[in-house]
């Protein structure tokens, strides 16, 4: 028992982590430019850096100047402008990361895209209280953070103390040059006392009048009597004294992991009829389709498990090729599914889960109430159609056909999903006509032609003797020669016989004297 | 109750006005909703003047009849509608796509092979193919397709007209579905044959019905147009119609149809001489 409480039962460890070029360095690894770079903008009608990297700071540049001094100072200066969005964005992905140290992962607001202030940097609390031994220690751990963002480009400064106000302090101000620092439990007071009073997460304004009154250190607040500090300037100070040292507990706000798409409907008494089942299903869309309409999402694949009362799962899956969200679209498609639902004895629970969720794109509606584009309700219409039939008829069925540049006429088009656009309009036609319909393999033809050039006179194929009337030709195909299994020429010819049938057939390989030529049916004309 | 029904004097009686009564009829019959047909002209007045609306009745469903399902080598009925289909996707260039369901297992007489639908004109970017397993599924995915606004046309490839009158029915309702929604609809079926081999009429329930066979083309040897016999076998209100096949050319690179004739004997050609001879470039695309 005395291992287990070595640290006192309620101390926490969070571990601070700041990342100072978050915003300029982010970039760098897409731009891997020589040139420094800067973060602008617009700002009362100029524009200002925001945030600069390394390279520039050595040059004198720093967040708050405007650009047209930064240019006059550094004329190679790359410019870019600073997305706040992005930014949040990939903060939030960061923090996702950082679960793999701990589930307790936090944005820290004064992170410029989240507060909006220049500077470019970005900050997240840990609460790593726990944790540590998973990684081998406190010192492993955060060196192991620290070397895995400097893996990815990022500096970063990291500090693990026992409360967010201390591991903020140090890692903003306080680093060490390996980046981390570890403050032991309960040093809280002399870790922070010499740091300047911005350690405190004081506003900019009282940083500046502490400062007129000499008052340039933690410390010196610290020492002070608690009751003039507040009475000149109000209860921040304070405040922000008893987080850092653990004597008020500050919460961290830990950001919630996104909840699954997942419904679950409970029944009392088990069900079997197809009807019940049906409406079953109908809630848990309608439950789940609510929150869709909120998100601005809809299901791609979705799947609903139906709990037996004799213990056993039944499933319905059902993909679409575009986002759904409209509960009439999915259950008219998982209607049809239904009646190949066996449910036994009855069924006890459903669940429904998305297992594919995307965003949707929301049509903008024209002036006149209509879709913009005039066809977006046709569209939509359409897509429903696709998916009814891909449902029904199996996840292949229901194609288009795409254009390969092949030589070879049963290579040069493949199967595309209804769903992707072709471009047929652009892709290279031959001068020639195509038969309508292809064999699937050319079928041997017995022909009897003038040599060397001419289409045959007459042929046989399948059992039945044909005339030619009409014929041209011929239009040689080459060999795909990285294919060594075909690797004969082919002479097309359009043959028509006596009837008006028109057929496409060929001449296999080169004639050498002596030899029979081969002949193969390949098609039908139009 | 005691309803007269009268004819103002001031209008005219005629053909016409019986005429209009009846479209009016027909439609009270159906409901509202149904869109009243419009004619896609097909640019040959021999095919054009037969139909009423002065052309291919759209939001309808056509059937065309091919040769005899043991023919697969006659694809002049598949190249027939493939024109037709070109035809409306040019007509109406915004429109959805065109939805085809062939038949899968036939692959005796091969598979449909997009590059030689794009020789004739068919837009394929627009085209979507529907595998099914059997008839049935052929005749369901038909039936949604024609029932929903925004595809341009759809096609199934069916078999050959039964005898029973389900097929009626089945037609009834694949008509009914085309025009509440004005899609087209395109029945493609090998001609039913009697037991002598001879072709037998059919009568199912299709605002028109096309009988198209191969046919020797009058053209030149070089002349890539196809030439198909087309016989227009029904068309509902059909202004008139003919007996014999005409003989119908299609002209991929203007999209029209076109008559032709037989030319004099004369003036034909030795049709064994090669197109291009000693024309040997490699690497052609195919």
């Amino acid at each position: 028992m005395a291992v287990l409480h070595e640290t006192a039962p309620h101390s926490r460890r969070i571990l601070s982590l700041w990342l100072p070029r978050f915003a300029t360095e982010r970039r760098g690894i897409e731009a891997q430019e020589d040139r420094p770079l800067a973060l602008t903008r617009a700002e009362r009608g100029r524009l200002v850096l925001t945030a600069v990297d390394a390279k520039a700071t050595a040059l004198g540049l720093e967040p708050g100047m405007a650009l047209a001094d930064a240019r006059a100072m550094e004329p190679e200066l790359a410019v870019a402008d600073w997305s706040m969005e992005e930014d949040g964005t990939l903060l939030r992905d960061l923090a996702r990361w950082c679960v793999r140290y701990t589930p307790l992962v936090s944005l820290d607001p004064s992170s410029s895209c989240l507060s909006g202030t220049i500077g470019g940097d970005a900050g997240l609390w840990l609460d790593v209280t726990g944790c540590a031994h998973l990684f081998g220690g406190e010192e492993a751990m955060i060196a192991d953070l620290v070397n895995r963002l400097a893996g990815l480009g990022l500096t970063a400064h990291a500090a693990l103390a026992g409360t967010p106000g201390t591991a903020w302090a140090i890692s903003h101000l306080a680093a060490p040059a390996k980046g981390w620092c570890v403050v032991p439990d309960g040093r809280e007071h002399a870790a922070i006392r010499d740091l300047p009073t911005v350690a405190l997460r004081l506003p900019a304004a009282d940083v500046e009048a502490l400062e007129r009154m000499g008052l340039r250190t933690a410390g010196h607040l610290m020492d002070l009597p608690r009751g003039p500090l507040t009475a000149r300037f109000g209860v921040e100070p304070g405040r922000r004294i008893d987080q850092a040292l653990g004597r008020i507990r500050e919460p961290i706000t830990p950001l919630a992991p996104p909840a699954p798409h997942r419904v679950r409907f409970g029944l009392p008494e088990p069900i079997a009829d197809r009807q019940d089942l049906a409406h079953g299903v109908r809630r848990l869309l309608a439950r789940m389709c609510t929150r869709l309409e909120q998100e601005r999402a809809g299901f791609r694949r979705l799947r609903i498990d139906f709990f037996r009362a004799d213990g056993t799962t039944r499933s319905l899956s059902l993909s679409t090729g575009r986002p759904v969200r409209d509960p009439d679209t999915l259950f008219r498609l998982i209607d049809e599914k239904l009646d190949h639902l066996d449910p036994g004895f009855g069924v006890d629970v459903m669940v429904l889960e998305g297992e594919v969720v995307e965003t949707t794109v929301t049509h903008q509606r024209d002036l006149a109430g209509g879709m913009a584009g005039a066809t977006g309700r046709d569209d939509e219409a359409v897509s429903t159609l696709l998916d009814r039939l891909t449902n029904r008829l199996g996840p292949t069925s229901v194609h288009r056909s795409l254009p390969v540049e092949s030589h070879l006429p049963e290579r040069a088009e493949a199967r595309a999903p209804a769903h992707r656009p072709t471009h047929w309009k652009t892709a290279r036609m031959p001068s020639v006509p195509r038969p309508i319909r292809l064999l699937p393999r050319p079928e041997p033809v017995e022909a009897i032609a003038l040599l060397p050039d001419h289409p045959p006179a007459k042929f046989r194929w399948r059992g039945v003797d044909y005339r030619v009337a009409r014929a041209a030709g011929p239009e040689r195909l080459a060999p795909e020669w990285w294919r060594p299994e075909d690797s004969h020429t082919r002479d097309y010819f359009r043959v028509e016989d006596g009837e008006g049938r028109r057929f496409w057939l060929y001449r296999e390989g080169l004639i050498e004297r002596g030899q029979a030529a081969s002949w193969m049916m390949h098609g039908l004309m139009a | 109750m005691n309803i007269k029904y009268r004819i103002s004097p001031d209008t005219p009686a005629g053909p016409t006005d019986m005429g209009a009564l009846r479209e009016l009829v027909r439609r009270m019959e159906r409901g509202d909703g149904t869109v009243p047909a419009r004619g896609l002209v097909l640019g040959c007045p021999a095919l054009d003047d037969a139909l009423p609306e002065g052309g291919l009745a759209l939001g309808r469903v056509h059937e065309v009849l091919g040769p005899a399902r043991s023919d697969v080598r006659d694809a002049a009925a598949f190249g027939f509608t493939i024109a037709l289909l070109a035809l409306l996707m040019k007509a109406r260039p915004q429109e959805g796509p065109v939805i085809w369901c062939p038949r899968s297992a036939n692959l005796l007489g091969g598979t449909l092979y997009i590059r030689g639908l794009v020789g004739l004109g068919l837009d394929a970017d627009r085209l979507i193919l529907v595998e099914t397993r059997d008839e049935a599924e052929r005749v369901w995915a038909l039936e949604e397709a024609l029932s929903t606004k925004g595809v341009l046309a759809a096609l199934a490839e069916l078999d050959p007209v039964r005898a029973d009158r389900r097929d009626n029915k089945t037609n009834r309702r694949l008509q009914l579905a085309a025009e509440r929604s004005g899609v087209t609809g395109f029945l493609l079926r090998p001609r039913m044959t009697t037991a002598s081999g001879a072709a037998a009429r059919t009568t199912t329930l299709v605002e028109s019905r096309w009988q198209v066979s191969a046919a020797p083309s009058p053209l030149g040897p070089h002349d890539a147009r196809p030439v198909w016999s087309v016989l227009l076998e029904r068309a509902k209100r059909a202004r008139r119609l003919a007996s014999e096949p005409r003989r119908i050319a299609w002209d991929a690179p203007h999209m029209s149809f076109f008559e032709v004739f037989d030319r004099p004997a004369a003036a034909a050609q030795d049709p064994l001489v090669p197109e291009t001879r000693g024309d040997r470039r490699y690497g052609r695309v195919a």
